[in-house]
């Protein structure tokens, strides 16, 4: 772990300086015996700024606002309605028992939830997956995006709540969307056939939706549109695969801004026309540019995060 | 979230809030004060905090936006103060006398602009993860990469100039 070699140093530095490298990679540069100049005066500078330190934090803040004898009265009434909840529900409702529900929140990160049917969820950045504790139902309530794998049980069809519609299936895989405050619920299937409807009375409409095939519910015209349109960049979150055929180019950046998470910006001549067909595995951003630099004879530069496009158009 | 269970999961935080805040405020009384303040918060909403998966980059969050009002509000509060103390203290970079070379990267950090100094603090001294950085700085991870690398790059071609 110590000593790295020369061309190892020198590669790791070049990293370092595009800002590539992981925290272990900084490690590695912090802890090696060469003398680097200025690196090694950085990450003793940050040695040194890690060392400080706040005066101990005065824990009694950390009580409620009431004085002791406010807080005891407090207690001892909750105390007092708890035992009379108690005996009542006990009395009245020998099956009320309290649902407890398990939330599974995610912000920069994806998480994989395995549920205990079996069933599994990728569930994307900023999402949330919630369902009861025990999962006996297999119901689910879902926020953002995410992609499910479902356990076949034919006694027990597996639902998901997304907004004001509901995914209804025995055994398959699909992904859904879902932001809450949006109009609408994308669902695409992957595999096996999906039930797709809405909660509104209204539309006593099931639809059903196959592999291969998208849906869209959209709340403001209540209606529940279909595609044979199979996207597979929509989950490209997941499978870490950006594919297209023929697409144009707008819909390439598009696909690659969510999936980088960076900003395009470019003339509309600059894209006119341009069409681009491949495939690419777990690519960085710079490879995809730099196909489209070859292949659609488009440069770019970064700025402020922003990437700039220029070209003439195909 | 029990008052054991954040004394030992939240209040140890309070260490590179203040960090932080220290940094970005150039003043240790107001880093303990907004550290504090940050804790304090953290315990008001201590039911829904183990909701968020990364506790640590929350508050780091909350500290800065915390950092830069207060340095909004003394702005207001001193603009005539300031501005006859950058007449008599011109920053010309050649009047910096380091005493060390420790103390030369400190004043050579403080030049960069606010949010490359952001990011190397953030990388460097707490060792977050570029996406943990995005979401503390407000920026996407690519943009956390392109400021760091500009930083690092811009850090080196000064530091070289007073060798």
């Amino acid at each position: 772990m110590k000593n790295i070699n020369k061309t190892d140093q020198k590669e790791l530095l070049e990293k370092f300086y595009n800002g590539e490298t992981s925290l272990d990679e900084e490690k590695l540069l912090e802890t090696g015996d060469d003398q680097l100049h200025p690196e090694k005066d950085l990450f003793r500078f940050f040695e040194s700024e890690r060392k400080v330190a706040p005066p101990s934090f005065p824990l009694e803040k950390l009580e409620g606002r009431h004085s002791f004898l406010f807080a005891a009265k407090i207690a001892a009434s909750l105390a007092l309605l708890v035992l009379f909840s108690y005996v009542f529900f006990n009395y009245f409702s020998k099956d009320a028992e309290a649902v407890r529900w398990v939330e599974v929140k995610t912000e920069t990160d994806q998480k994989i939830i395995r549920l205990s049917d079996g069933s599994i969820v990728t569930l994307n950045k900023n999402g949330s997956l919630k369902y009861q504790e025990g999962f006996a139902d297999r119901l689910v309530y879902l926020e953002g995006e995410a992609f499910f794998d479902v356990k076949r049980d034919e006694a027990s069809p597996f639902k998901v709540f997304t907004g004001k519609a509901t995914t209804e299936v025995l055994g398959t895989s699909f992904y859904l969307r879902w932001l809450p405050g949006s109009a609408k619920v994308e669902l695409e299937v992957s595999e096996g056939k999906v039930a797709f409807s809405s909660h509104d009375r209204n539309l006593n409409e099931r639809v059903f939706v196959v592999a291969g095939e998208r849906a869209v519910y959209d709340e403001q015209s209540n209606t529940i549109r279909r595609f044979e349109l199979f996207d597979p960049n929509l989950i490209a979150w997941k499978t870490k695969q950006l594919q297209f055929e023929d697409a144009p180019l707008k819909k390439l950046l598009e696909d690659a801004e969510g999936y980088f998470g960076v900003e395009f910006a470019f003339e509309e001549a600059v894209i006119s026309n341009c069409r681009f067909s491949g495939t690419f595995d777990d690519p960085t951003l710079e490879q995809l540019l730099d196909a489209l630099k070859y292949v659609l004879n488009i440069s770019y530069e970064m700025q402020n995060g922003k990437v700039i496009l220029k070209g003439s158009g195909c | 979230m029990t008052r054991e269970e954040f004394k030992s999961a939240i209040v140890p935080l309070q260490q590179p809030f203040y960090r932080l805040a220290r940094w970005l405020m150039n003043n240790d009384e107001d880093a303990e004060d907004i550290s504090q303040e940050i804790i304090l918060r953290l315990w008001k909403m201590r039911d829904r905090v183990s909701a968020y998966n990364n506790i640590k980059a929350f508050g780091l969050k909350m500290t800065r936006n915390l950092c830069l009002d207060h340095l909004k509000k003394k702005s207001r509060n001193s603009v005539e103060l300031q501005a006859s103390h950058d007449n008599g203290h011109s920053t010309d970079e050649n009047r910096i006398e380091a005493s060390d070379h420790l103390n030369l990267v400190k004043q050579l950090i403080r030049q960069l602009p606010e949010s490359q100094q952001l990011v190397l603090q953030l990388r460097g001294v707490e060792e977050l993860e570029i996406d943990e950085i995005a979401e503390v700085a407000d920026m996407t991870p690519n943009n956390v990469r392109v400021v760091l690398s500009r930083a690092r790059k811009k850090l080196k071609e000064q530091y070289e100039k007073y060798q």
